[in-house]
């Protein structure tokens, strides 16, 4: 029988899988999450979509019925491919918290500006539960219309009690609010789903000090840092978790040879006189030791790739102090020597303890370090929406053998059947699952 | 006057990356201090990676150290490969087919060809002086039984203990000075014998 002890485990859930589709040229694209997976492909496939489709969902899920209606109308990410013109957006994710694995996910209907229908309506939501040592999984929240739903209420209930929702209601809000529900932590955990894009494309300048953060309030916080609060975050860390700092410290220093020593600091910039008002006026700045210096310079003097290794090296330990579920990259390569990526492929997982990271890619060299299931290659489609798929497991030793009688790596050799894929479907159907 | 007779041997160790490379250098060294017979003229070359393998050993060979050895006087006269016999999550994957390297070295007129297989890994070897790693890091006991399936990951339990992570390459340069390489040679015997046997050592 089950207990409803069980699902009161860990508040915290371990993705295994992310479905999405009818968002920009996201038709129906499921990526199964691994410590660390690559979306690599050229450029137009829709790769940085698939993140941002991530993030819509999340903050979706998260908002208030008000907002997610506005959402639906969302103009950057509707989608306007022709194959996809009548798409829902739709999110599905597999993952477990604690002993309990789920499935959860919702569908809605973009707006409309033609015809009588206006859409703007959540139509489908699906929550299946199962211990993981169960075969199958059980229904507990049904939904395939927008106003009526059925949820499982007692431990020993059926699918079958009524819910009444609106257009841009959740089941999952209702949930929330039923206290005693013996579900309500595995709810709540998919609720509390955290994920978070790091923009590694962009100057890395500025992203290290700006005035006194008001998360800080004057105090410290290892809060997830916004850009401008790195140099904020570290010096917290520093005050703290001292371990933790150190940990990132010598990391740093083992990574970047040309880094001797770093420590955050703070400057004091108010004024000395009286004044009714005192605005935030504190600055936070890493000070760097480069190897052939003679002294300590600020951090913005120090190189752009060192600065961006810095920047995701930090935020890769602040996902994992956070219990971020998933941190997102766009171009981990960026900037980085392709000596350097192996041991930051390394660096940033190990950082990221139990977070789980995906990052879009360009580079030959980034794939060539990973394992072909945890590359995801974009492939070409006739009709211009984005498709990823992996090398099918049973085709693996085969394109191993190819990759050693060409003396190349695993990772180059998928990264040039994906450019010489080009409208051969046999080939994609052959190796591709 | 132009110098005749037979040149000295000269013997070339071609390694994956940058740990075996480290690892290597300071073994030959170990070697010179330690042997009582004249050790080998040997150098060891670091193939970062075992991509197009057999083309950059042949290249390297015929084009760089050859030529070079021959204006000193000497002859390449062995080339042994060192590889990790396991692979760590983020290393490359092709397989290296060690008769077409055998064969494509010999035609070059190098009589010898060995290899030196690292079981699993590298970092297996050096956990072999565990006492020596924990002094490098500062750790005042030696975690037995150590966690982690693979060398890679015991060395990385050690390196957290530490507040550190284990990076291949990095890491190991500043730590080989409290390696004893007499403790990691002593458990590596049959590994090194036919090395030691090309390069003339008697420990």
């Amino acid at each position: 029988m089950r207990s409803k002890r069980k699902y009161f485990d860990i508040m915290k859930i371990s993705i295994k899988k992310i479905k999405v589709g009818g968002i920009t040229n996201i038709k129906d694209v499921e990526i199964p999450m691994e410590k660390l997976t690559a979306l690599v492909a050229p450029n137009n496939y829709g790769k940085s979509n698939f993140l941002v489709a991530i993030e819509f969902a999340v903050q979706f899920m998260a908002a208030q019925s008000d907002t997610r209606l506005k959402m639906m109308s969302t103009r950057n990410v509707i989608p306007i491919n022709k194959s996809m013109e009548d798409a829902p957006f739709s999110f599905e994710m597999d993952g477990c918290t604690g002993d309990t694995e789920f499935v959860y996910g919702f569908s809605f209907e973009w707006a409309r500006t033609n015809g009588k229908d206006q859409g703007s309506r959540v139509v489908s939501e699906t929550l299946k539960l199962k211990q993981a040592s169960e075969l199958k999984y059980k229904a507990y929240i049904k939904r395939e219309a927008t106003e009526l739903a059925y949820i499982i209420a007692t431990s020993k209930g059926r699918c079958n009690k009524e819910v009444l929702v609106d257009r841009g209601t959740l089941v999952m809000d209702k949930l929330l609010n039923m206290d005693g529900l013996f579900y309500l932590d595995v709810v709540k955990a998919i609720r509390s789903m955290n994920v978070k894009r790091v923009n590694t494309l962009d100057n890395p300048d500025g992203i290290f000090s700006s005035p006194y953060p008001a998360s800080g309030s004057g105090g410290y916080s290892v809060s997830f840092p916004k850009p401008g609060e790195i140099g904020f975050f570290i010096n917290s860390l520093r005050q703290l978790d001292v371990d933790k700092y150190e940990l990132l410290k010598n990391t740093i220093v083992d990574l970047l040879p040309n880094i001797e020593d770093f420590e955050p600091v703070q400057v004091d910039l108010s004024p000395k006189t009286d004044v009714p008002f005192q605005l935030p006026n504190t600055y936070f700045d890493i000070r760097v030791k480069e190897r052939y210096n003679n002294q300590y310079t600020s951090i913005n003097n120090v190189s752009t790739g060192s600065k961006k290794i810095l920047y995701v090296l930090t935020m890769s330990l602040a996902a994992s102090l956070n219990h971020v579920d998933l941190l997102m990259f766009e171009e981990l390569e960026n900037s980085v020597h392709p000596r350097l990526l192996q041991n930051l492929l390394q660096v940033v997982t190990e950082l990221a303890g139990n977070t789980k990271v995906i990052t879009t890619s360009h580079s030959p060299y980034l794939v060539k370090y990973l394992s072909p299931s945890n590359i995801q290659l974009g492939l070409p489609t006739h009709s211009g929406v984005a498709e990823f798929r992996a090398i099918k497991p049973s085709k693996v030793n085969k394109v191993l053998r190819q990759a050693s009688a060409e003396e190349v790596s695993i990772g180059e050799y998928l990264f040039d059947m994906m450019l010489d894929a080009e409208a051969d479907d046999e080939m994609l159907n052959e190796y591709f699952a | 006057m132009k110098k005749t007779g037979p040149n000295k041997p000269h013997v070339v160790i071609f390694v994956e990356g940058d740990t075996d490379k480290i690892f290597f250098d300071h073994l030959i060294q170990f070697y010179r201090e330690h042997s009582t017979t004249e050790v080998v003229s040997c150098e060891v070359r670091n193939l970062r990676g075992v991509s197009r393998y057999t083309n950059k050993i042949v290249g390297k060979l015929q084009n760089d150290i050859c030529p070079k050895a021959l204006k000193k006087g000497m002859a390449v006269t062995a080339v042994c490969c060192s590889y990790d016999t396991d692979v760590f999550e983020y290393a490359e994957r092709p397989v290296v087919d060690w008769n077409k390297v055998e064969r494509e070295v010999k035609k070059l007129g190098i009589s010898e060809f060995c290899h030196v297989r690292v079981e699993q890994m590298m970092e297996d070897w050096l956990l072999d002086d565990l006492a020596g790693i924990c002094a490098f890091l500062k750790l005042k006991r030696v975690p037995i039984p150590l966690a982690g399936g693979t060398g890679y990951q015991k060395m990385q339990t050690l390196f957290k203990r530490a507040n550190k992570i284990y990076l291949k390459g990095n890491s190991i340069a500043p730590m080989m000075a409290s390696i004893d390489m007499s403790v990691i040679r002593h458990q590596r015997q049959s590994s090194l014998a036919r090395l030691e046997s090309i390069l003339n050592v008697t420990i």
